[in-house]
């Protein structure tokens, strides 16, 4: 996947590394990276992800990290049917109609 | 000396070009410092609040009485009990949350002092607060998250977050699990410039004042009297000490009832836990720490001092938000929260014990959306390996099991024992202070922390530092 200059695209930069991280984080934590991301204008001619580059941000920030995605989107949603709160309603409605509070 | 080290040694230096407060100015001893005098010089007043929160689309929300589900309560109470529930309809400000007052106030004052942007640290509906005031007063924006895990997957909710963020116009910094993201948001301060738009600071905490005032004041228009009590979803401390402030402004002295979500046994600093809880806020992993210790904010004196005004702090399950989160849907017509709806389940709870011809106010609602939705939440908890069943929600336990309430009674309000949490505060006093000898403005500020008598503080040192020990 190749970006050129001028696109939208999502970079990471490691921070910390692991040994850097502070001393009071747990210890699962602590075995990680502490990692940032951060959306901007490839500033750079072209970049395939993986590689480093540079972007210039909303705020105009130019900073430097590894492309992990180009024109990222937004795709979360509502989630899947969850069958477990389907009670829910009939018990209000049935409790409100007269019936039985059970 | 490494990065960290580095900028956390200017933190003071940083925080101070960044606020404009001289926090210092108000530190009376190594204890205490002059809040009231802080909050009346450098915040602003509920009047000039009101006059611009007005200006950007920001207060006077609907206060709605949910009477489905007052008969709900009513059927549930015993005979002439069931007070009445309100909810101030706070997704109804610029931004879909209360978190508009606080940034409304934040961003003016940044424009008002000439900074050319504004930064926030928050993973909440705070950031897309922030956010929106800043375009409206054009000014730049970038928002700092804890955002995803080791794994790179993203809280569902906080996704939302930023993209709220983004379509405001701002630059989001995405962070994975850890407290290091404080160095983060120092060194964006510092090489920015920015205005440290601090959730903590007097002028957040006054914009939020307009909020308990206008509880109070729509409650009278509505009903001709007081509330009996309001409560207000718990985290950082804000929303709880602003609305109790305001509520006092408008001269009525109801109970304050904290609520938050119970997160026991999950660590909000640890990776593996990051994406187990349903809830990004209003829990008892910031209600508890941010009440025992309100300074560790990102200001060096925090303006939001929970302790100071909680009568009551009540805790509740995340299934049982989730089942009122779908109540106040079917019944109320209102698709809300869920964090939000945090209080509303105390709230429903708490009433139920009260006298019928009593009110109990809920201060708050948030916008919901993909990601927020609960239906989000359950679904991503579930695809997590949480357990989601029906039945006692008493049996939850938080990052193994979430249990939606199997009947509507079975929504209650767990009392936390305030007297423990003073004596932590003291606790938490004495580890920062262990050589500290306590002078009697010391003792008078820590009672005013604790809300409690300065002869219960003398008696809860004398206990925590043992037998002998002299306190003036």
């Amino acid at each position: 996947m190749l970006a050129l200059k001028g696109d939208w695209i999502l970079i990471e930069q490691i921070f910390l590394t692991s040994d850097q991280r502070q001393s009071n984080v747990p210890i699962d934590t602590k075995q990680t990276d502490f990692r940032l991301r951060i959306k901007g204008f490839l500033v750079d001619e072209k970049c395939v992800v993986g590689d480093d580059c540079t972007i210039s941000t909303k705020t105009g920030r130019v900073i430097f990290g590894k492309l992990i995605d180009i024109m990222p989107n937004y795709d979360h949603s509502f989630g899947d049917y969850v069958v477990e709160t389907v009670y829910i309603e009939n018990q209000l409605r049935k409790m409100l109609s007269g019936g039985s509070n059970e | 000396m490494n990065k960290v080290q580095s900028i956390l040694d200017r933190k003071n230096e940083i925080l101070k070009k960044a606020i404009d407060v001289d926090f210092l100015k108000y530190k009376q001893s190594e204890i205490a410092f002059d809040y009231e005098k802080m909050m009346e010089e450098t915040g602003y007043s509920i009047e000039e609040a009101e006059v611009i929160q007005r200006s950007v689309g920001v207060g006077s929300t609907p206060m709605l009485e949910l009477k489905n589900m007052n008969r709900l309560i009513s059927q549930l109470s015993a005979p002439g009990f069931g007070a009445r529930l309100f909810l101030k309809d706070e997704a109804c400000n610029l931004s879909g949350s209360f978190k508009a007052r606080r940034a409304a106030i934040s961003v003016y004052h940044a424009k008002k002092l000439g900074y050319k942007g504004v930064i926030a640290a928050t993973s909440g509906n705070y950031g897309a607060a922030v956010a929106a005031m800043c375009a409206k007063l054009n000014l730049k924006c970038i928002i700092v998250q804890e955002c995803f895990d080791s794994q790179g997957i993203y809280q569902p909710e906080i996704i939302e977050k930023a993209r709220a963020i983004e379509a405001y116009g701002a630059e989001v910094v995405q962070c994975s699990v850890g407290p290091e993201l404080f160095v983060v948001f120092l060194d964006l301060l510092d090489t920015t410039g920015y205005f440290n738009a601090s959730l903590y600071s007097p002028y957040g905490i006054a914009g939020l004042e307009t909020l308990g005032m206008e509880c109070v004041n729509d409650i009278r228009r509505l009903t001709g009297k007081d509330p009996s009590a309001i409560v207000v979803t718990h985290a950082g401390g804000g929303n709880l000490t602003a609305s109790a402030r305001g509520a006092l402004k408008a001269g009525c002295h109801c109970t304050i009832i904290a609520a938050s979500v119970d997160l026991h046994g999950l660590h909000m600093a640890s990776d593996h836990d990051f994406n187990r809880k349903s809830f990004t806020t209003g829990h008892t992993g910031f209600g508890f720490p941010f009440a025992i210790y309100p300074d560790r904010s990102d200001v060096i004196y925090s303006a939001a001092r929970a302790l100071r005004y909680m009568d009551r702090y009540v805790l509740v399950k995340q299934g049982e938000v989730f089942y009122i989160t779908e109540a106040l849907a079917k019944l109320e017509g209102m698709e809300r929260g869920p964090a939000g709806n945090t209080s509303l389940a105390a709230a429903f709870a708490l009433a139920q014990g009260m006298k019928d011809d009593e009110i109990i106010v809920v201060q708050e609602s948030e916008y919901t959306g993909a990601g927020k939705h609960y239906n989000a939440q359950l679904s991503f908890a579930k695809n997590n390996g949480i357990e989601i069943s029906m039945g006692d929600p008493r049996c939850e336990i938080a990052g193994t099991s979430i249990v939606l309430p199997a009947y509507p009674r079975d929504i209650q309000a767990q009392e936390v024992d305030l007297n423990l949490l003073r004596l932590s505060y003291l606790r938490q006093q004495l580890k920062m202070h262990p050589n500290v000898v306590f002078v009697v403005e010391d003792l008078i500020y820590l009672a005013q922390e604790c809300n409690e008598s300065v002869e219960w503080i003398q008696k809860a040192l004398v206990e925590l530092k043992g037998a002998g020990y002299e306190t003036t």
